[in-house]
């Protein structure tokens, strides 16, 4: 076993026990870019068996109550649902928007935008970008809570409905944005982390042609990993207010900040910006 | 999605429910809460005093594994273990988030833990087995530290500062641990090989 893989297993044993340094986060992502995509779950499987295998010699079985049981049918059949339906619609019938706003702080948002453009390390600028940026801009903005209902039809309507009733759903306004094009932009990010579904409510967003841009989502979930999750690609074929339903590729459970960024037609797998709005959750 | 119809459509009755899940199969669904619930629920009364919380992590843990039900490789671990690795990820971190040390038994006698027998407990998966083969071959520090760090949660430094072992004998004990079990298990964590492509 040479030293580089030793250490690599010894990062990934760490790992899968305890979060890393950042430092060490960092070594672990040089390391794993030249193994299989496969290596890290492999420690963590074996931790599982090794867990598992005590639960079973500590733990007395328990029936999961009926009661609990049909909570996870009914969130079951909400995800499903959800996967079933089309991620990118638009409404724009909807009422109109009542959150207000506090601006954001122009120099951290110039920072963030600036790291963007000039950090091009192969992994995660986006993430260091918004995470560092939203952290301390977070600390400036007043967050609005409650939900509009929409009276359109359609999937964006249900969803809207749904998330309205639930009591883990939050609400997080957009920033005042800086960049030219986007000032105007208003509205704000509807996420549920229990059902792991949300949706972007957006005015003044520039319309883009889809066979040139489209406009992508992020989502920084700092527990998760260094990386932000795509929450999916959309197009703004109108003026006027627009529901999009976010599409998270993986679980978002500690939501950080959601941000959108114009790309290539089909989105990116990382972005370098720049961030075009954001919204912070802290 | 047509894509998933046509594998759903082409699996057999012994395709493993994760797999049905990735494809849609909202039967598989309601099956796999009926066979892991009691596990994943007995877990979280483990880890989480309080009951509604505790559902609250069961309803989580539920909605990763739809999410990550693609992700489930039936040659590399049994479904069990693969519920118990989302699970775990989701104890650990509600444990770390309202900052509860799982000190209840953290002077475990691991070796009358492990040679216990006659009792009703959990169902053991396919590769418990394996796991305590592979711990026959630790010394008694070494399977006190994956007991602590695995089961309990407990960091390095917590393990060090418990046991009065050096931090470094810690994670060498635990690494060289875990690198056993995941041999006993056929995995390989760097990826089929153990030389850098």
């Amino acid at each position: 076993m040479n030293t580089d893989n030793e250490r690599l297993l010894e990062l990934l044993a760490q790992q899968a026990i305890e979060p890393l340094s950042k430092a060490d986060q960092e070594e672990l992502s040089q390391l794993l870019e030249q193994v299989s995509d496969t290596a890290s779950d492999d420690l963590e499987l074996a931790v599982a068996a090794a867990w598992q295998t005590f639960a079973s010699q500590e733990l007395m079985p328990e029936e999961a109550p009926a009661s609990l049981k049909a909570k996870l049918q009914a969130d079951a059949d909400i995800f499903f649902a959800g996967a079933a339906s089309n991620p990118i619609s638009q409404s724009t019938d909807l009422r109109s928007r009542t959150a207000s706003v506090t601006p954001i702080d122009a120099a951290l948002y110039a920072k963030a935008e600036n790291y963007a453009k000039t950090e091009k390390r192969s992994r995660g600028p986006l993430w260091a970008a918004v995470s560092g940026w939203a952290i301390a801009a977070g600390l400036a903005l007043v967050l609005v809570w409650g939900l509009e209902i929409s009276d359109s039809a359609g999937p964006s309507a249900d969803l809207v409905e749904l998330l309205a009733n639930k009591p883990e759903t939050k609400v997080y306004p957009w920033g005042v944005s800086e960049l030219e094009g986007y000032e105007n932009v208003t509205g704000n990010v509807t996420w549920n982390s229990s059902l792991q579904q949300g949706f972007l409510r957006l005015s003044g967003m520039p319309t883009n042609d889809p066979a040139a841009t489209q406009y992508q989502l992020w989502i920084v979930d700092p527990a998760r990993d260094e990386e932000p999750v795509d929450g999916g690609v959309f197009d703004i074929a109108v003026d006027g207010e627009i529901i999009v339903p976010i599409d998270a590729k993986l679980l978002v459970s500690s939501p950080a900040a959601f941000a959108i960024t114009r790309e290539q037609p089909g989105g990116v797998v990382v972005s370098e910006g720049p961030l075009l709005v954001v919204a912070t959750t802290g | 999605m047509a894509l998933e119809v046509v594998k759903l459509a082409t699996m057999s009755p012994d395709t493993p429910l994760l797999e049905r899940v990735a494809c849609g199969d909202r039967t598989a669904v309601s099956a796999c809460i009926d066979r892991y619930s009691g596990l994943v629920w007995s877990l979280a009364r483990r880890f989480v005093a309080n009951e509604a919380d505790a559902e609250e992590v069961v309803q989580e843990i539920f909605i990763e594994l739809w999410s990550t039900a693609a992700r489930f490789d039936a040659t590399r671990a049994s479904e069990a273990t693969y519920v118990s690795m989302i699970a775990r990820r989701r104890l650990i971190d509600h444990v770390r988030r309202v900052a509860r040390a799982p000190a209840r038994e953290m002077l475990t006698d691991v070796e009358h833990l492990l040679a216990r027998d006659g009792e009703p407990h959990l169902e053991a998966t396919s590769e418990t087995g394996r796991v305590l083969q592979a711990m026959t071959s630790m010394s008694c520090e070494q399977k006190q530290v994956v007991h602590m760090s695995t089961w309990l949660g407990m960091s390095h430094a917590a393990i060090a500062e418990r046991t009065g072992q050096p931090l470094g004998t810690v994670k060498s004990h635990l690494r060289r641990g875990l690198i056993a079990i995941r041999e006993q298990l056929g995995l390989d964590a760097t990826g089929g090989s153990n030389e850098y492509r």
